[in-house]
């Protein structure tokens, strides 16, 4: 069954977006926000703190708290996870998986470390990355302010033997423009892991997530397309199953 | 009073919460307590092997198969489910608590992706009242030697127990707190609106 999932990213204690990265404007209230789209069919939710590995804060744990309270839909929380503890207080503030993303890339050992203790159902790999002029794709760090060479299909291939259970990849080329995902990222990635993908990056109209279906993502990932009104939930998921996808309705 | 069997594998919060939802009084509990609970919630996110030992050293294995003896209403969630059975391939070595018959399997990666995360649809195979939806994130399934105790299966190209039961046991592979509100009323009636 293929999932619709709304992505909030929280900087300070409100839901930002962005476009490719950059210009961060506000975007809502993030447990209001995850109240609407519980109401309206979300499969699943993510969390990321956008400020987090870059100004070193952590502001996202009070907001997983009151989001737990109110929503019973599973969440994905990231941004700034460096260690096993810190993933243990997303866990513990509500979070069902944790997203990790610059930490693993500098220290991959922490990928094994956090599938040992919670099991890798728990442990979402998220990637940042960005297309090559010569072709491929380069994984960037630090809220997409660091490239860092490593090439995304080894990356990603090589965190699915550490204990990565799911990856979140998100195109910073697609990232905010509403032209449509990058598929041949996700065609790419499903020949380089067997690990489920969440694609995100791009998203501006029912055919874009139908793309990304089809181009062999398990999940479609969409911010501020959904934020904004610009697309419901209900009117994507009818799309997509008319379009012949597996959704859940 | 619900019991929450604390085995510090984390997120306890969204189970409580849902609890709190349904108007429930609950207690996570690091050790046993001194009587015998009424009615536990035995959760797990996590290792077979590592929520073994956490329950051998915080003394649960001699708590609950008292309390399983005893009559007590015990519900497993997810690594809850399949620390009911006898052994895991996640872990071989690891002694469950044996209280259903039967082995933990990993799901069959040419079937489909694994760890299977996401909805699936609830097939009872009796009377059982299932939610028609449920989530799911888990790389490993239950397979009881007797199939009697299977009373919903999972939708999913390589089908797999949903729910178990058998006497005072039940256990669901989903997670009820995270499957909505269907999820959350399900998980009511499993504790026999035991409040």
């Amino acid at each position: 069954m293929k999932r619709v999932i709304p992505c909030l990213d929280v900087k300070e204690t409100g839901v930002v977006k962005g476009v490719r990265f950059e210009g961060l404007r506000p975007a809502g209230d993030p447990v209001e926000l995850a109240a609407r789209y519980d109401a309206e069919g979300a499969d699943e939710l993510v969390f990321l703190d956008v400020s987090a590995t870059v100004e070193g804060r952590r502001p996202l744990l009070p907001i997983l708290e009151r989001v737990a309270e109110r929503v019973f839909l599973p969440v994905t929380a990231g941004g700034g996870v460096g260690s096993v503890a810190a993933m243990r207080e997303m866990l513990m503030a509500g979070a069902d998986k944790v997203a990790v993303n610059s930490a693993a890339v500098e220290r991959p050992e922490l990928l094994s470390e956090a599938a040992e203790r919670f099991g890798c159902q728990c442990v979402v790999l998220a990637v940042d990355v960005r297309r090559r002029p010569g072709g491929g794709w380069e994984v960037v760090t630090r809220a997409g302010t660091r490239p860092t060479g490593v090439d995304a299909m080894e990356w990603a291939a090589r965190a699915e033997e550490l204990g990565a259970g799911e990856l979140l990849v998100t195109s910073m080329d697609a990232d905010g423009t509403r032209e449509g995902f990058d598929c041949s990222l996700y065609r790419a990635l499903t020949r380089a892991t067997r690990l489920p993908v969440i694609a995100s990056g791009g998203a501006g109209s029912p055919g874009h997530f139908r793309d990304a279906l089809e181009a062999g993502a398990d999940a479609v990932l969409a911010a501020s397309l959904f934020h904004e009104g610009g697309l419901s939930i209900p009117d994507l998921k009818q799309a997509l199953a008319q379009w012949g996808q597996e959704v859940r309705l | 009073m619900v019991t929450i069997v604390d085995a510090g594998t984390g997120n306890l919060r969204s189970l409580c919460n849902a609890l709190t939802a349904l108007g429930l009084e609950s207690q996570v509990l690091g050790e046993p307590p001194r009587d015998t609970a009424a009615c536990l919630i035995l959760p797990g996110v996590g290792a077979f092997g590592h929520a073994v030992r956490a329950l051998d050293e915080r003394g649960w294995r001699s708590y609950l198969t008292r309390a399983a003896g005893a009559g007590s209403r015990i519900v497993g969630i997810c690594l809850g489910l399949q620390l009911l059975f006898e052994r895991s391939e996640e872990s071989p070595g690891a002694e469950g608590l044996g209280f259903i018959r039967g082995t933990v399997r990993r799901l069959d990666a040419s079937a489909a992706k694994v760890p299977h995360i996401g909805w699936s649809r609830l097939r009872p195979s009796g009377d059982e009242r299932v939610p028609p939806w449920a989530y799911f994130v888990h790389s490993y399934a239950v397979r009881p030697e007797e199939a009697g105790v299977v009373t919903a299966w999972a939708d999913h190209p390589e089908p797999f127990p949903a729910v178990v039961r058998r006497e005072n046991l039940t256990g669901v592979q989903f997670h009820p707190e995270k499957s909505q509100q269907p999820g959350v009323a399900y998980l009511k009636a499993l504790l026999g609106g035991e409040g």
